[in-house]
C-alpha cells in the first residue's frame, strides 16, 4: 500500500521555537518528517532540535552557489519526539559561532509531515 | 570468500524482514550476479588492506603531470566541472565518478583486485585513522609543491586545464555552459570564488583538512546526522522518485532530491534535498573543511566543488554510494520499483555526462546515466554496514504494493471557503489525499489566526466540528514569513491532508461520492479564507 499522507503546517511561539501538531493521532509504523525551507545563509547552520534538547539535524549547504536561497531540506523525526501529539523545536543558526534564532529570512517555511503504509 | 560474505549479508536481512512482515507478500529479491568485487569497511582486515593500496594509488596519481587526465588534481576538476548536487543525478553520478577512479587505481597501482573501502560515518563518526598517513592527508607536505599557495596551484595546473579546455566539443561546452561556464576563465574565477572567501574551492595545502589525527572527531551535531534513526529516514523513502501527484510529500517520499531539467542545474530556492543527501552527505563535507566549527573562512577542500583533493572524499562516497545500494536491495526485496517511474525513466537514463575520465587515460564524452545505474557495471557489492540490518524494521512500515497504481485526481468546484467534489471509481487499494489551496492570512496573524480545520460533509446549520467530529479532517497552518508562500511562490499555501476511503464514500451512491470540503479559521479566530482550490487525488 502506497504511504497514506498526513499534513500538518507549524504555528510559531517564541523566536525560534515552533510546535507541530499531528493531525491524527500518532501510530506504530508512521514515519516523520519535518521539510524545512532555508534562505541564502551561505556558511550559517540551521541546527534543528527539540524542545526537550534532541537534535533531529544540522542543514549546512553544500553545492549551492553563493547569495543562493539553500532549498529545502527534509529531517527525520524519531516517533518519540512527539509528545501529545505535538512536536515541538527549536531551530538556531550558528553565524560565527554564536547560535541566535533564525529570521524569517533564514527558515522561510517548516512542515510536519506523517506517512504510513 | 567473496560469495560467502555476499550471503551473509543478504540472508539475514531477508530472513528478518520476513519474520518481521509475519506475512507471504514479500517477494525474495531478483538474483543479482555474483559480483567480481567487495567494497570493505575501512575499519576491516580487507578495508585496511585496501586502504593500503589506494595509498600508494594517489600518491602515483600525484605524481602523474598536470596533462595527464590521470593526475590526481585533474580528476579533482572532473567534479568541480561536472558533479551534481541538489537534483535527482547525485547518487548516479557520484557512482561514475568513484566506480572510474577505482578502475584507475587498479591500472596505475597494478592491483586488479583493488576495491575502494568505504567510510561507514554512523559505525565511526570520526575520520578513519588512517586518513592521516602520507598522501591520504591533503595537509601533508607532499602536496607541498602543488597547492602550498594559490599562485603555486596555478603554476601547476591552470595551463593544462586551459589546454584541456580548448578541446572540449560543442555538446561539453553546451554543458558548461549550462553551469555558467562560457569560458574557461570563468572556470577559474568561479573556483575561486573572490567575491565570497567560503565559497573558495582552491584549498592552500595548510588549511586542506580541518580534522586532524589529534582532533578527528565530527561534532555532536554532525554526528546526529549520521545516526541509525537518519540513516533509516533516508532508506525509508518508497519511491526513486515519487509522482508529482504527491505534491508536499514528494521529499519525503523520494530516495533522492528534486528532479531538475539537467544534472547542471546549481541547486537554489526550489531546491528540496534528499535526507541522505541533505543531511550526512553535506555536513561531513562541510564539517571535515571547517564548516560549522570554531573555524573562520577561507575552507578546506571538502567545503566545496574541489572536495576531491581530499582522499576522504571516495571513502565518504562510497558510503552513500552503498547505501544507494542498501536502498535499491531493500525495494527489490519488498517487491517495489528501485527504478524511475515509467514516465521519467526516460529523460533520467538518457542524462549525458561527458567529463568522466576512463582507467585508459581517455575521457568518456558521451556516457549516459544509465551506464552508471546499476553496481553490475563496475561488478561489485559491499560488506555489511549500517542500515542494512535497519531495513527489515523499517520495511514494516512501508511494504508497498508492487505496481502503484496511477494516481487520479478530482477537482472540487469552489465557493467561499467551501468546495464540492465528485469521486467516481476510486480504486480498491487506493489512499485518498485533499488537497486544499489556502490564501495567506494577513501579516500580522499570529497564533491560531494564521491557522484552519478541514471539515468534511458538515451538516446542514453546522459551522465548526470539533477535532474528535467524524466531520474534521486536520488543521492546517501556515509559517514563516509574508509574501513567500512555501507550496508556489505566492501568497498561498497547498496543504495536503488524509482521507479515508470509509469517510469518502460513506454517503456515495452507485460508486459516485459527493464531498463538501469546508474551511474554517481554528477556534472562530478569525474569518474563513476564500479557497483558492481544492481537489482529491486517489493514489
Amino acid at each position: 500500500m502506497l504511504s497514506m499522507c498526513l499534513a500538518q503546517g507549524a504555528v510559531a511561539q517564541a523566536p525560534g521555537d515552533v510546535a507541530l501538531s499531528l493531525p491524527y493521532p500518532q501510530q506504530d509504523g508512521d514515519r516523520l518528517a519535518v521539510t524545512i525551507g532555508v534562505g541564502p545563509i551561505g556558511r550559517q547552520q540551521i541546527v534543528v532540535r527539540t524542545q526537550a534538547g534532541d537534535r533531529l539535524g544540522t542543514i549546512s549547504l553544500f553545492g549551492v552557489p553563493s547569495g543562493q536561497s539553500g532549498g529545502t531540506y527534509v529531517i527525520p523525526v524519531p516517533p518519540g519526539a512527539v509528545r501529545n501529539g505535538t512536536l515541538a523545536l527549536r531551530l538556531t543558526i550558528i553565524a560565527n559561532g554564536q547560535p541566535r534564532p533564525p529570521t524569517a529570512d533564514e527558515v522561510t517555511s517548516i512542515e510536519l509531515l506523517q506517512t504510513r503504509r | 570468500m567473496r560469495f560467502i560474505d555476499n550471503r551473509l549479508g543478504r540472508r539475514p536481512f531477508l530472513a528478518s524482514a520476513a519474520t518481521a512482515a509475519g506475512v507471504a507478500a514479500l517477494r525474495p529479491a531478483p538474483a543479482r550476479a555474483a559480483a567480481k568485487y567487495t567494497r570493505y569497511n575501512v575499519t576491516s582486515a580487507e578495508g585496511q588492506k585496501m586502504l593500503g593500496i589506494y595509498r600508494a594509488g594517489v600518491e602515483a596519481m600525484l605524481n602523474k603531470p598536470p596533462e595527464h587526465p590521470h593526475n590526481w588534481f585533474r580528476n579533482a576538476f572532473v567534479h568541480l566541472m561536472d558533479c551534481p548536487h541538489g537534483n535527482w543525478w547525485f547518487f548516479n553520478w557520484h557512482r561514475g565518478y568513484i566506480g572510474l577512479l577505482e578502475q584507475t587505481i587498479r591500472t596505475v597501482t597494478k592491483e586488479p583486485n583493488f576495491t575502494l573501502p568505504f567510510w561507514d560515518w554512523t559505525e565511526l563518526p570520526r575520520i578513519p585513522g588512517g586518513m592521516f598517513d602520507g598522501v591520504l592527508d591533503p595537509t601533508n607536505a607532499t602536496y607541498l609543491p602543488f597547492t602550498k599557495d594559490l599562485d603555486t596551484f596555478t603554476r601547476f595546473i591552470k595551463k593544462p586545464m586551459n589546454a584541456y579546455w580548448d578541446t572540449l566539443t560543442p555538446a561539453q561546452r553546451k554543458q558548461q555552459a549550462d553551469r555558467g561556464n562560457k569560458t574557461f576563465e570563468d572556470v577559474w574565477t568561479g573556483m575561486l570564488s573572490p567575491s565570497s572567501p567560503g565559497d573558495q574551492a582552491f584549498a592552500a595545502t595548510d588549511r586542506a583538512r580541518y580534522l586532524t589525527r589529534q582532533n578527528p572527531a565530527l561534532s555532536p551535531d554532525v554526528a546526529a546526522d549520521c545516526t541509525p534513526e537518519v540513516v533509516l529516514g533516508g532508506l525509508g523513502a518508497t519511491y526513486f522518485y515519487a509522482p508529482d501527484s504527491t505534491k508536499k510529500y514528494q521529499p519525503v517520499l523520494s530516495f533522492n532530491s528534486i528532479r531538475t531539467p539537467n544534472h547542471n542545474t546549481a541547486p537554489g530556492s526550489t531546491t528540496w534535498f534528499s535526507t541522505l543527501e541533505g543531511l550526512p552527505h553535506n555536513n561531513i563535507h562541510n564539517f571535515i573543511g571547517g564548516v560549522g566549527g570554531p573555524w573562520t573562512a577561507p575552507y578546506g577542500n571538502m567545503t566545496n566543488n574541489l572536495s576531491p583533493v581530499d582522499p576522504v572524499f571516495f571513502l565518504h562516497h562510497g558510503n552513500m554510494d552503498r547505501l544507494w545500494d542498501v536502498w535499491s536491495r531493500k525495494q527489490r526485496a519488498y517487491g517495489m520499483s528501485d527504478r524511475p517511474l515509467p514516465a521519467d525513466e526516460r529523460n533520467f537514463m538518457t542524462e549525458a555526462f561527458r567529463f568522466f575520465v576512463g582507467p585508459d587515460g581517455k575521457y568518456i564524452t558521451d556516457a549516459k546515466a544509465a551506464d552508471y545505474f546499476s553496481t553490475d557495471v563496475f561488478g561489485y557489492d559491499y560488506a555489511k554496514g549500517t542500515g542494512e540490518e535497519l531495513i527489515p524494521k523499517a520495511g514494516l512500515l512501508m511494504a508497498a504494493r508492487a505496481k502503484p497504481t496511477q494516481p487520479t485526481m478530482a477537482d472540487g468546484v469552489v465557493r467561499g471557503n467551501t468546495a464540492t467534489v465528485t469521486l467516481r471509481q476510486v480504486p480498491a487499494q487506493a489512499q485518498l489525499v485533499v488537497s486544499v489551496t489556502v490564501p495567506r492570512p494577513a501579516q500580522g496573524s499570529t497564533g491560531d489566526g494564521r491557522s484552519f480545520d478541514v471539515l468534511l460533509n458538515l451538516p446542514p446549520g453546522v459551522e465548526r466540528v470539533a477535532a474528535n467530529s467524524p466531520n474534521y479532517l486536520a488543521k492546517v497552518a501556515f509559517f514563516g514569513k509574508h509574501g513567500a508562500g512555501h507550496m508556489h511562490g505566492k501568497d498561498e499555501a497547498t496543504f495536503l491532508v488524509p482521507l479515508s476511503r470509509a469517510k469518502a464514500l460513506a454517503n456515495a451512491v452507485g460508486g459516485v461520492a459527493k464531498l463538501t470540503i469546508s474551511v474554517v479559521a481554528s477556534q472562530g479566530s478569525g474569518p474563513a479564507p476564500a479557497l483558492t482550490a481544492v481537489s482529491v487525488t486517489a493514489f
